[in-house]
């Protein structure tokens, strides 16, 4: 894969923690942490995902967010599996507005087109 | 030629698929489906993988005998028109390993141009996935999804000798690449104590979504109980995850010990009691076709069910 040196090195960095059996979450995320999401949620970012069950999964993460950030929905945000994956737009003016790479949709775009609307609801998979 | 959502190119006709009208008639004879399908359906593309997960859901490791051979280039791709007439708006690429059909992206690009509006994703285990195919994806709008089941314990998880570094690089070059990447865990006996590390490395590499569940008592997983987790021991796993330094990456559990979508054992029924009894989207939200071109309402309910 075409890595840059810096990502390579971060993958350097868990073999080397896997090696010598130390643990691999004290190394340094590069990530932002975007609380924004959590905040607007109404919830710890952590809590996002938590707790669904198969049965209650309904329409995707950008839209539970958007829901518990209207005050439908406080404490569990429901959301999906990504792997029904809305297909994520690499546009310009489609590129994910967050850090998380969630691709949220802005409200315009929505307007223009129904189709932005995540509607993911998918079984479980993994193997 | 004009795309619409109702008569996709070359499914009026012979154009795109290779086939007369009447094997036409035939595969949709050959392949009932359901009058109205749900509107995601995951296509099983292949039994065969290259890894041998011994926890692996899939139900042809139980049941081979209900296996039929796999569809051809020209039947899944006149099975996917015909989804798409039934109102299917999303598919998931999936096997088995999908990436060891040759014809996959002839596959992936036929469902992803049929219809702009077609949502189309990709569940690989990354071990083939290259730079080229990672950009294939990415030209075309197809989502893709990789598992990574252990670090130290990668071998026992896969049954292979592979490593999980290439697992790792996919998921940092979809960050880098603004191409969000999921990622599932399966947590067995096995992995459990190194699952925290686990779900940090995926983190820390740029998942954009992490999925956790527990190992099922099906597929290959039925003749693995000893690595099967207690309820207990899941909720456990729960909050060691909880635990972990938050990295900003949304995530989820899957609760489910048992599918019941299927039939079980009654021993299996027994130690893994559904605690409550709720509706299930399947059938009703996502649906299935399996290798051989058969509709199952889920990936875990079984062809005779």
């Amino acid at each position: 894969m075409p890595l840059s040196e810096k990502e390579k090195k971060k993958i350097d960095e868990i073999e080397t923690a896997v090696r010598e059996k130390t643990p691999v979450e004290k190394l340094n995320a590069d990530r932002k942490i975007d609380l924004e999401i959590a905040k607007a949620a109404g919830c710890e970012s952590r809590l996002m995902g938590d707790m669904i069950p198969l049965s209650k999964r309904r329409p995707g993460l950008e839209d539970a967010l958007r829901d518990a950030a209207d005050g439908k929905s406080k404490k569990e945000v429901w959301t999906t599996m990504g792997f029904f994956w809305k297909r994520p737009k690499h546009h310009e003016e489609d590129k994910p507005s967050d850090e998380t790479g969630l691709n949220r949709p802005d409200p315009d775009s929505q307007k223009k087109d129904k189709h932005d609307k995540n509607e993911n609801a998918a079984p479980r998979k993994g193997k | 030629m004009t795309k619409t959502k109702t008569q996709p190119p070359g499914r009026g006709n012979d154009a795109g698929t290779g086939l007369s009208p009447n094997r036409r008639a035939n595969i949709s004879g050959r392949f009932p489906l359901p009058e109205r399908l749900p509107p995601r359906i995951t296509l099983e593309t292949t039994t065969r993988c290259n890894y041998q997960c011994p926890y692996c859901y899939c139900w042809w490791h139980e049941f081979p005998e209900s296996a039929g051979p796999e569809l051809d280039t020209a039947e899944w791709k006149e099975l996917i028109g015909l989804c798409i007439r039934k109102g299917v708006k999303s598919f998931l690429f999936t096997g088995g390993e999908a990436l060891l059909r040759n014809d996959i992206r002839e596959l992936l690009d036929d469902a992803a141009r049929t219809d702009p509006q077609i949502d189309v994703s990709l569940f690989t285990n990354g071990l083939l996935m290259d730079e080229a195919m990672f950009f294939f994806c990415r030209e075309r709008g197809v989502g893709i999804s990789t598992s990574l089941q252990g670090l130290r314990t990668h071998g026992t998880m896969t049954g292979t000798e592979y490593g999980y570094r290439k697992t790792l690089e996919l998921i940092s070059l979809g960050r880098r690449e603004d191409w969000p990447l999921a990622v599932s865990i399966v947590v067995t006996k096995e992995n459990r104590d190194e699952i925290r590390d686990v779900f940090a490395a995926a983190a820390l590499c740029g998942a954009s979504f992490i999925q956790l569940g527990p190992m099922l008592p099906e597929g290959r997983g039925a003749t693995r109980p000893e690595w099967l987790l207690s309820r207990e021991e899941w909720e456990s796993v729960k909050g060691e995850i909880r635990a972990v330094k938050d990295f900003g990456v949304p995530y989820v559990f899957c609760d489910e010990m048992i599918c019941t979508c299927r039939s079980h054992a009654p021993e299996i029924e027994a130690r893994f009691p559904v605690l409550k009894e709720t509706p299930c989207e399947a059938g009703r939200e996502f649906g299935v076709i399996g290798p051989d071109g058969k509709y199952r309402k889920c990936i875990h309910s079984l062809p005779l069910d």
